[in-house]
């Protein structure tokens, strides 16, 4: 990751070398140059072309074996990888496969069920417990996810080796059956396994493209996987969706695991050990977690590898860790990636500018700014009733009392430390409201940042939070699809427009300055057309001009999208100038409000400042 | 009752070895805020230094200790120099760094050593018995040293000059650094003894889980188990928590079929995350 | 006071460091005297600070410590030759007590900067963790004496503390710099800093726009208008 330097606030840059090769220098409406389009058909193509022709040229008994164990590694790695976009590493897909072979060779063997219903069954009863770990994932992330990841595989293998009657013990079952033939494929015949989990990966694909880039939620999940605040303030709710990326990862791991032990015809505890599943991490992570072929090609080649050399299970040890210690340090982003940084990103970009939308005509008809006197109840769009947030024992707000009209924009001011972020966070959820209440449009919620973003609040954070990962434009259009808005898209062209991103709609986030993450930050809170905006320091860290610009365009996005807007802001120059009413906090308290003269001349508010 | 007493001493005991076990991984955790998963390999790595120097160079048990002790905490320094810390702060990439080394090492040990299990003679006696209760030999040395060597570190980190810059440092290294303090060098020097009390830990061990290449992933588990349960680098928690498992344990294996027991320890694991991951002692990053 | 500043920084540049922009920043400290930095929230004043203390390394510029060049030294070699940094929101050893936070920069000078904190006396066996911000500020302060230092830096000592404790707390750094102590101190409370200090400079946008005596600067219109609220 690279910081560019951005002193010219005139958004003159230097051209940046894009991943693809692109240049980004102005505006551009293809994202992306044909001919990377065509290399990147081509590897898709090429990689069909193998994957069928494989079982032609690779005829012995041995080769067969390892393409279909190829195959359905790559199964497991592309479902685990679903998991992992969304931002918790498990180690334990094995275990889930594990559950899924068990699940059907003990229904197929002692209970007479077909095995294509047995399959279903074998991905279902994973899944769910696919979702008891992801329950653990509400609570935990990094190494303490890990770790449970861990537990649960041992706690599985251990039930499983004592469950002797059902399980058969330590040594497993064995002497399964192969699945019955369809139609005119008989499963004995390992080209046909291969085929048909070829066919399964594919499917598996199409699953982890609906779980990325292929759908909202697919792309929520991937921001989610990201940033969490980030995801919850565009309205994603971490909870379902994380939930749900297990119960759809761990359901793939269930029916790979299924087809593979049926094709081996046995299973037994150790092949759900947790070195097991490091191994599946080592292909997701090998390939690049980010793309859809990443996992793929990191099972193909994890699993070739040590065949090929025909080396023991310890040399394919010590390989694989090998492969990951180089992971850590050669290539954070996987093998694809390496080879090609453009080819098959996960994107959402699909919302092309049009070059020619600029300022000067009205690209969107701007709701008329409510007016700013008559104080009916229900012109009231945000009221704070007694609230009060505590962390243990230390108070941050208390008995906060204020409304805020419809269309306002409104001044939240005082020292460090007076509790103005906290408010915005007790707005949206991100902090606990322990007493009070807030009402939205004269209602009482209970704030979640997802529920409060797809309410129509949007915010901004003190440190600029952006995707690093996405470029402007598609981190613009995100913001406005999370909330579930569809917006026109002369609408996203003003957004882009008002807060000046239009040369770089092409960068990625990792590469913006910090001026142009704050821009893009509010871009992004704008995109869904919030009705309610709350803006935390957006100026903070800005220079003269670069403030005066983005002062203005604040100015202006309130007056067009004609929203509620809490600015949280230490010019206070700026605040003074902008805002119609004023709100003094310090030390968790309301001391002042009103207009910004009225403000300025009050004692509290002198004192507050200036400590005399 | 008697079985009861009995059963609950040798918990006692286990819960020092596992006290003594995770010890390391604690001092690495709370202090660097590092979840090393090559910690196992590394401690059974540990094992192996005294077991050949003690069958190889006929050095004497002491010497042998002492040997994997040192050549471990130079192990220690290298690998959080070379490894760890270029990575602090991207939690993903330490913990993948573990991993793999962990693969590598383990696999390494089972090519140049063979997954045998192996143990270095100890002589005396099979078991003492004391009043009633009987002991094996073997486990109440080993119970007693660990609790001993815990003992020590725990004075180490909480009454020297040496513990409080460490205590200092698992707070707020910017802060010490601003006091003067190379947070940089006591990171280097905690991972070291981190690393060497894990060897240490192993060759105390080995009369009592003996030593081979897969011994590697039951200290992992035990060493996160205790630290999660213990709380982040809390050393008295190290050894309470330790010795809660400890007791579970043997109580399981006391009271219930065999192949099941094993996962009462693990289930006292999973309650600790998910009603309170911050372990028992529930301060963050509270040390001694 | 003499005219061979104890600390000099000349034309020190800072990009990204810290947040905030430095540009070009060039100013002095003597013997004994008692500087303070004013400026908005997002001037550059902590990054400042944070600089010359070794936390972060300038772009350009030199920082000269009695005419030893100390630019670019890691923030504890900074503290042996002797600047001391009582830092922004005064962070303390928490989950230590007071006794082991004062022993960790314990230069043997306990008996003579101890009772410059009478507060600290009564709490010395609680936990750091426990303390009131004021007293933590006094902490954090006592500790910075401890290393016995040439110069000492205050990062905002008045932040999120009641007036009442900022008055003691301005009260202490008083006290420090009569027994002879060199501050440079940052801080956002305008007024009470030029009341305190012997000079000032104003740092805006990351660049230093007026510096003066402490009477100067306070009749300074741009000043009175955009710091002191006149």
């Amino acid at each position: 990751m690279t910081q560019r330097a951005d002193a010219n606030p005139a958004l003159s840059r230097p051209a940046a070398l894009l991943p693809g090769g692109a240049v980004a220098g102005g505006a551009r409406v293809a994202p992306r140059s044909g001919a990377v389009s065509v290399l990147r058909g081509g590897g898709w193509v090429l990689m069909a072309a193998a994957a069928l022709a494989a079982p032609r040229v690779l005829t012995s008994q041995y080769d067969l074996n390892v393409l279909v164990t190829l195959a359905i590694n790559a199964i497991q790695a592309t479902g685990l990888a679903i998991v992992v976009r969304a931002g918790r590493l498990s180690l334990a897909q094995a275990t889930f496969g594990g559950i899924g072979g068990y699940v059907s060779g003990i229904l197929v063997m002692q209970y007479d069920v077909n095995y294509w219903p047995a399959l279903l069954v074998a991905g279902i009863v994973a899944a769910s417990f696919g979702i008891l770990l992801g329950l653990t994932s509400l609570k935990l992330q990094g190494f303490y996810f890990a770790i449970a990841t861990f537990t649960f595989s041992q706690i599985a293998i251990i039930i499983l080796s004592a469950w002797r009657s059902v399980t058969g013990g330590l040594s497993g079952m064995f002497g399964l059956p192969v699945p019955p033939a369809i139609g005119p494929f008989d499963f004995d015949d390992p080209i046909v396994y291969y085929y048909f989990a070829v066919l399964v990966l594919i499917g598996a694909m199409g699953i982890a493209w609906l779980c990325s880039s292929g759908t909202r939620f697919g792309r929520g999940l991937t921001v989610l996987g990201e940033d969490e605040v980030l995801a919850g303030a565009m309205g994603v709710p971490a909870i379902p969706y994380r939930l749900a990326a297990f119960a759809i990862s761990s359901f793939v791991g269930g029916i790979a695991g299924s087809l593979g032990t049926h094709f081996i015809q046995g299973i037994s505890p150790t092949d759900i050990a947790p070195s097991v599943s490091v191994f599946i991490v080592v292909m997701v992570m090998a390939g690049g977690v980010q793309m859809l072929l990443g996992p793929v090609i990191g099972a193909a080649i994890l699993t070739a590898v040590p065949e090929l050399l025909r080396v023991s299970a310890q040399w394919s040890m010590v390989l694989y860790g090998v492969f990951l210690l180089a992971y850590v340090f050669f290539f954070r982003r996987g093998l694809l990636p390496l080879l090609d940084s453009g080819m098959l990103r996960l994107s959402p970009a699909r919302w092309a500018p049009s070059p020619g939308a600029a300022a000067e005509r009205p690209a969107f008809a701007p709701v008329p700014a409510a007016p700013a006197q008559a104080a009916r109840a229900s012109d009231v769009a945000l009221a704070f009733e007694d609230v009060a947030c505590a962390f243990g024992d230390t108070r941050v707000l208390q008995g906060v009392s204020f409304q805020v009209r419809r269309g306002e924009l409104r001044g939240i001011i005082g020292p460090n430390g007076a509790g103005k972020t906290t408010l915005f966070n007790v707005i949206t959820g991100n902090a606990p409201l322990t007493a009070g209440r807030v009402l939205l449009d004269g209602h009482a919620i209970r704030p979640s940042p997802a529920r409060m973003a797809q309410r129509g609040v949007a915010r901004t954070f003190q440190h600029p939070r952006v995707l690093t990962t996405r470029t402007v434009a598609e981190s613009i259009r995100l913001g406005a699809e999370l909330v579930g808005s569809r917006p026109a898209a002369d609408y996203l062209d003003w957004v882009a427009e008002m807060t000046a991103l239009r040369p770089l709609l092409d960068v990625p986030g990792s590469l913006l300055s910090h001026f142009e993450r704050r821009r893009l930050t509010v871009a992004m809170a704008i995109a869904g057309r919030p009705r309610i905006l709350l803006l935390d320091e957006p100026l903070a860290g800005l220079d003269d001009s670069e403030t005066h610009l983005l002062k203005d365009r604040v100015q202006d996005i309130h007056r067009r999208l004609g929203c509620t807007l809490l600015l949280i802001e230490h010019k206070l120059g700026v605040v003074m100038q902008l805002c119609s009413r004023l709100t003094v906090l310090d030390y968790g308290h309301v001391i002042a409000e009103g207009d910004p003269e009225t403000v300025a001349r009050d004692d509290a508010v002198i004192q507050a400042y200036l400590g005399s | 009752m008697h079985l009861f007493v009995q059963q609950v001493i040798n918990g006692v005991l286990l819960g020092g070895m596992f006290a003594l076990m995770s010890i390391g991984l604690s001092l690495v955790f709370g202090i660097m805020k590092t979840a090393n998963f090559a910690y196992g390999a590394l401690y059974m790595l540990g094992g192996y230094v005294a077991y050949w120097s003690s069958v190889l160079l006929h050095a004497p048990y002491p010497v042998a200790v002492l040997a994997a002790f040192v050549v471990m905490f130079g192990a220690g320094i290298l690998i959080e120099v070379a490894g760890f810390e270029p990575l602090r702060g991207n939690e993903d990439a330490t913990l993948i760094f573990g991993l793999g080394l962990a693969l590598v090492l383990r696999g390494g040990a089972i090519l140049a050593w063979g997954s045998q299990s192996r143990f270095i003679a100890t002589g005396g006696p099979g078991s003492v018995e004391i009043g009633s209760f009987i002991f094996p030999t073997a486990r109440l040395w080993a119970g007693i040293a660990s609790f001993a060597i815990v003992g020590a570190i725990y004075v180490l980190v909480s009454r020297t000059r040496w513990g409080r810059v460490m205590r200092a440092v698992a707070d707020n290294a910017r802060r010490a650094s601003l006091l003067g303090i190379n947070a940089r060098v006591v990171y280097w020097l905690v991972f070291g003894l981190g690393t060497g009390l894990s060897a240490v830990a192993c060759v105390f061990l080995i009369p009592v889980f003996s030593l081979s290449p897969t011994v590697d992933e039951s200290a992992l588990y035990i060493g996160f188990a205790v630290v999660i349960l213990g709380g982040l680098g809390n050393i008295v928690g190290c050894a309470v928590a330790g010795m809660i498992l400890g007791i579970v344990t043997t109580l399981a294996y006391g009271y219930t079929v065999s192949t099941i027991a094993p996962v009462f320890p693990l289930l006292v694991l999973v309650l600790t995350l998910v009603f309170r991951p911050q372990g028992l002692f529930g301060t963050r990053g509270r040390l001694a | 006071m003499s005219d061979h500043p104890i600390l000099r920084i000349e034309h020190v540049s800072s990009r990204f460091a810290g947040g905030s922009k430095l540009a070009d920043i060039s100013l002095s400290v003597q013997r004994g005297e008692l500087v303070s930095i004013l400026g908005a929230n997002g001037a550059g004043k902590s990054t400042l600070l944070g600089v010359i203390a070794g936390l972060y390394r300038p772009s350009s510029g030199r920082i000269l410590l009695e005419d030893r060049d100390i630019t670019g030294l890691p923030a504890h070699q900074v503290v042996r030759a002797g600047v001391a940094l009582a830092p922004q929101n005064h962070p303390v050893f928490e989950n230590m007590s007071v006794t082991d936070n004062l022993a960790l920069s314990d230069g043997g000078r306990e008996e003579q900067i101890l009772p410059l904190f009478p507060n600290l006396a009564a709490k010395r066996q609680q936990r750091a963790g426990r303390l009131s911000g004021g007293e933590r500020q006094m902490l954090s302060m006592a500790q910075a004496m401890l290393t016995t230092p040439k110069i000492c830096l205050f990062d905002e000592p008045s932040s999120g503390l009641a007036p009442k404790i900022v008055h003691e707390v301005f009260q202490t750094i008083r006290t420090l710099v009569d027994h002879g102590t060199t501050v440079l101190m940052v801080e956002q409370n305008a007024r009470a800093a030029l009341e305190l200090a012997d000079r000032a400079y104003v740092l805006e946008q990351g660049r230093i726009v007026l510096s003066g005596s402490s009477r100067e600067i306070s009749a300074n219109d741009h000043v009175r208008r955009a710091y002191l609220g006149l």
